[in-house]
């Protein structure tokens, strides 16, 4: 993977694991250390290396998100995360062709969330109600009612697309619902989607990417709906990074598409493992 | 009391009330899709009814453990409508109505050591040995030598039991019965 980036321009970072925020993002938790947290993922230290003017950059590092632990998580694991300067069409590309070079894979295929919902659950999901995505996925096992649009969308998605997915190929997965955008910008010809895409492999979830938000209001806005809902599921609010919003504002960021990639499951992947512990020689954190 | 596990501690083996049924883990599976919520999957046996179902758990919901023990019992004698078993160590008599015994009342002797499924210290379930031994009381004239051809015929066991045997079985022979499939297994010397 290193060489595969390094001859295509990256270069390789380092940033610290280490830092005083915990993720404001509503469904992962940092790990507590030393007086603040361990990193969830790179994501923001690198994008204020390019801010700062990096150009392409990549990483692989451990990163930490408390309580997961199962079949492919583990509270600890490997991200391999990077950046190019661009919209996604080349990070895609890209992608597809590593998945070749590291896992021998068939040209991946791509699909739009839109029609692999439309398909395997039956509603459009970005026009029909939230009431009526709430009850599907609540008569498709979900505990209680999901509290919102975004829960409902997620759960359905899992339970009856996912299992199909990157079976004969890698499938790669385009235009997320923007509700689900986490930090990716809105697609130019529809605001009702966002540049964000998913990699599906032999049953596992590789990786996630972003056409990169740029706007700093908007980043405030979604940090804060982020915060809105983790203290309506009784966890603490994240203060934002200051600095990166900062780095945003000035010098800001380059229109830049990223990712970000299990390497564990990726091993998991190229040995044709079904568990983690398969690839990972200690799991003794506590937790894990 | 009131015991509870968060699905954080789930594991299969644990035994949970589920529905208001005392229920055993079989498989758990922490999931979370994209960048969405975490849930735990489970599959599990109602010990009651035994029927295996899935359900899903937010992460960090809990559950309340049922008061399940498995152990062990010696079979003292059925009066018909119940049968009654002694716990060794203590000697404490349990009486276990049919549907504990889920048909397994047939490969029953007395003095016989079963496994059993107490829940809230009352007979859940009972589990004879995987294999038992038990003499022939009634089946037709055996075809001695005829060991090849494969044939079978019915024989009734001193516990009323009825099986199938090969045809060279005799009259107060005792035969090792596999009591999950109800098949002959062999003859055991006497």
């Amino acid at each position: 993977m290193r060489a595969f980036l390094t001859a295509r321009g990256y270069q390789e970072v380092e940033t610290p694991i280490l830092g005083p925020h915990a993720t404001p993002d509503r469904h992962l938790d940092s790990v507590p250390a030393a007086g603040g947290f361990l990193h969830t993922s790179p994501e923001f230290a690198m994008k204020r290396m390019l801010a700062a003017g990096s150009g392409p950059i990549f990483q692989v590092v451990k990163a930490f998100r408390a309580g997961e632990s199962g079949r492919h998580h583990a509270v600890e694991f490997t991200i391999a995360e990077w950046y190019r300067l661009g919209p996604l069409e080349g990070l895609l590309r890209e992608m597809d062709l590593l998945l070749g070079d590291l896992l021998g894979t068939p040209p991946a295929e791509r699909r739009t969330y839109r029609e692999l919902f439309l398909a395997g659950v039956g509603v459009d999901p970005l026009s029909a109600p939230e009431e009526r995505l709430q009850t599907l996925a609540e008569a498709h096992g979900h505990p209680g009612r999901p509290d919102d649009r975004t829960a409902a969308l997620d759960y359905l998605f899992s339970r009856l697309v996912e299992p199909g997915l990157g079976t004969r190929a890698p499938a790669i997965v385009t235009r997320f619902p923007a509700p689900l955008a986490a930090l990716a910008r809105l697609s130019d010809d529809d605001s009702r989607t966002a540049e964000r895409f998913e990699v599906y492999w032999a049953g596992l979830e590789l990786a996630n990417g972003y056409d990169e938000l740029q706007d700093p209001e908007e980043h405030r806005r979604r940090f804060a709906a982020e915060n809105r809902a983790r203290e309506r599921a009784g966890k603490p609010a994240a203060h934002p990074d200051e600095r990166f919003l900062a780095a945003l504002e000035h010098p800001g960021i380059p229109r830049c598409s990223g990712v970000a990639l299990g390497v564990d499951r990726l091993v998991m992947a190229a040995l044709g493992a079904s568990r983690l512990d398969e690839v990972v020689a200690f799991r003794e954190a506590p937790g894990n | 009391m009131a015991n509870t596990y968060a699905t954080n501690e789930f594991r299969s083996g644990l035994k949970v009330l589920l529905d208001s049924d005392p229920c055993v883990l079989l498989d758990c599976e922490f999931v979370k899709p994209g960048k969405g919520q975490a849930f735990t999957r489970i599959r599990y046996r109602n010990l009651k009814t035994g029927r295996v179902l899935d359900k899903t758990f937010k992460s960090g919901e809990k559950v309340q453990a049922a008061d399940v023990l498995d152990t062990e019992m010696e079979f003292l004698y059925s009066d018909g409508g119940d049968w009654h078993f002694m716990d060794p160590n203590t000697y404490e008599q349990y009486s276990a109505a049919k549907a504990a015994l889920g048909g397994h009342e047939k490969w029953l002797l007395q003095g016989m050591t079963c496994g059993v499924t107490l829940y809230n210290d009352a007979i859940l379930l009972i589990h004879p040995p995987h294999f038992v031994d038990l003499k022939v009381v009634e089946t037709e004239p055996g075809i001695r030598g005829d060991t090849a051809t494969g044939g079978s015929k019915n024989a009734t066991l001193e516990t009323g039991a009825v099986v199938r045997v090969p045809l060279f079985i005799e009259v107060d022979e005792t035969l090792r019965l596999d009591t999950r499939s109800g098949e002959y297994v062999s003859r055991v010397k006497n």
